[in-house]
């Protein structure tokens, strides 16, 4: 019973930290575009929080089952496969969700090239369990759909006057629906966010932050054609490899072994 | 000839620089965001960016005139066959780089990278009317790539070495507003 309750508290703080402390779109930036395209009303950041959960959820599942015994550069065409036929079979039920509910907006088609799929499926999925796979694909969700409710809830506020009512309505702001609007709610909500990592949970915020370009110089030369061998310790360095997932990975398996 | 060149560059003109489809559109700025942190071979990664989109762009112009028969039309229907085609192009690309050009692991997982993004994926969209409006657009949008991971680079150093930015405004939330205030002065420049 203990070893239960134990386990139990430890996917709470592995939820908690994965949505909240190491947030993947206000830490790390990671599948902004659809909260920018897309998150124009509550309405609107509702049925997109739950698309890219749904997507998320089923694309983790799929790496840790199957996918992860194929070559990566072919597992990154199947995420996008397998979120494509998400977004169509979601379809009719989040079609009615939206604002105006006639034509899905262009912002959940593309969500099938989600990088926050693409990063957790890499990072985590591939090299972890199934049940680590969903606490971790579910502590994405939530974090990423709180963002997309709180960034729809402040547009629909700032540029319509309204809430919960939809995109639909003649902004009070003459082109407030452009994407500059989000990047800034964003940025405040960023903002906000660390402010809170840095006063309640200070020692959680070490490498978690750390949207810093390297000093590398743009090279011309490509960096593996004809080249298997020969590349520099930079050239290991993962395209993905920008959330520290390590905390979360770390936590749960900590969970197992108690 | 020349008549279609010049609309051909005026389209590219308008997509890469006054309404960047990457800043004004917000697509493909997760892309452009990590690209910046990495800028090594952005040139690469752009030529690449810019190959999917112009290929997209042109089988979208042939297909979506055949999806539009389909009854009932939906769009994620659509963007499975954009998908799909997106996916065969890929792997014709990638195979090309495994099995000819003899490509190394790092530059194959950088493939993926550069194909499946929504700045790409939205090509056959957003493309345009015409078949030489559509891969002006795309070539547009590879140039747009490359010039926002120039930007946003530029905006992360400048940021970083800031000490005067208060600690919970520094790295991300300050990269949001600068992009927020780089996407309004596009903005305001297109007049959109």
């Amino acid at each position: 019973m203990d070893r239960i309750r134990a386990i139990l508290r430890k996917i709470r703080l592995s939820l908690f930290k994965g949505a909240f402390i190491h947030n993947p779109i206000l830490t790390q930036a990671a599948g902004v575009f659809a909260i920018v395209v897309a998150a124009k009303s509550l309405r609107d950041g509702f049925a997109l929080a739950l698309t890219a959960g749904i997507i998320l959820l089923v694309n983790e599942a799929a790496a840790a089952l199957l996918l992860k015994r194929l070559p990566r550069w072919l597992r990154v065409a199947f995420y996008a496969l397998i979120g494509s036929a998400v977004i169509y079979l979601a379809e009719p039920f989040i079609l009615p969700l939206t604002s105006g509910g006639r034509v899905l907006p262009l912002g959940f088609c593309l969500l099938s090239v989600n990088a926050l799929t693409v990063i957790r499926c890499e990072r985590f999925a591939c090299k972890n369990k199934l049940r680590h796979c969903i606490v971790d694909a579910f502590s994405g969700a939530v974090g990423y759909g709180a963002v997309a409710l709180v960034t729809g809830a402040i547009r629909e506020l700032i540029v319509y006057g309204t809430f919960f009512r939809g995109a639909d309505a003649v902004p009070l702001i003459p082109n407030g629906a452009l994407p500059f609007i989000a990047f800034a709610i964003l940025g405040f909500l960023a903002a906000a966010h660390k402010a809170v990592v840095i006063k309640f949970y200070p020692k959680e915020q070490t490498n978690t932050f750390s949207m810093k370009s390297s000093d590398e110089k743009i090279v011309l030369r490509d960096p593996g054609l004809g080249n298997k061998k020969k590349h520099s310790a930079s050239d290991d360095s993962d395209d993905y490899d920008i959330i520290d997932l390590r905390p979360a990975v770390r936590d749960i398996q900590e969970g197992e072994g108690e | 000839m020349l008549q279609i060149f010049l609309k051909m560059l005026s389209v590219t003109l308008f997509t890469s620089l006054i309404q960047s489809t990457v800043f004004s559109g917000g697509l493909g700025i997760d892309e452009s965001i990590k690209g910046a942190r990495k800028p090594r071979y952005l040139v690469m990664y752009g030529l690449w960016v810019t190959f999917f989109s112009v290929t997209l762009a042109v089988a979208g112009r042939f297909i979506t005139p055949l999806l539009a028969k389909i009854t009932p039309r939906s769009a994620s229907q659509d963007f499975i066959a954009y998908i799909i085609i997106l996916v065969c192009i890929y792997i014709g690309a990638a195979a090309l780089c495994k099995y000819i050009l003899g490509a190394s692991k790092k530059y194959m997982n950088s493939l993926g990278f550069c194909a499946f993004n929504s700045l790409v994926l939205s090509m056959p969209v957003l493309g345009g009317t015409s078949l030489s409006k559509a891969v002006a657009a795309a070539i547009g949008a590879g140039i747009a790539y490359i010039l926002s991971v120039l930007i946003i680079r530029g905006g992360m150093r400048h940021i970083n070495a800031n000490k005067y930015i208060p600690a919970f405004f520094r790295g991300t939330p300050a990269l949001f507003i600068y992009i927020s205030l780089v996407a309004l002065a596009l903005s305001g420049i297109s007049g959109v």
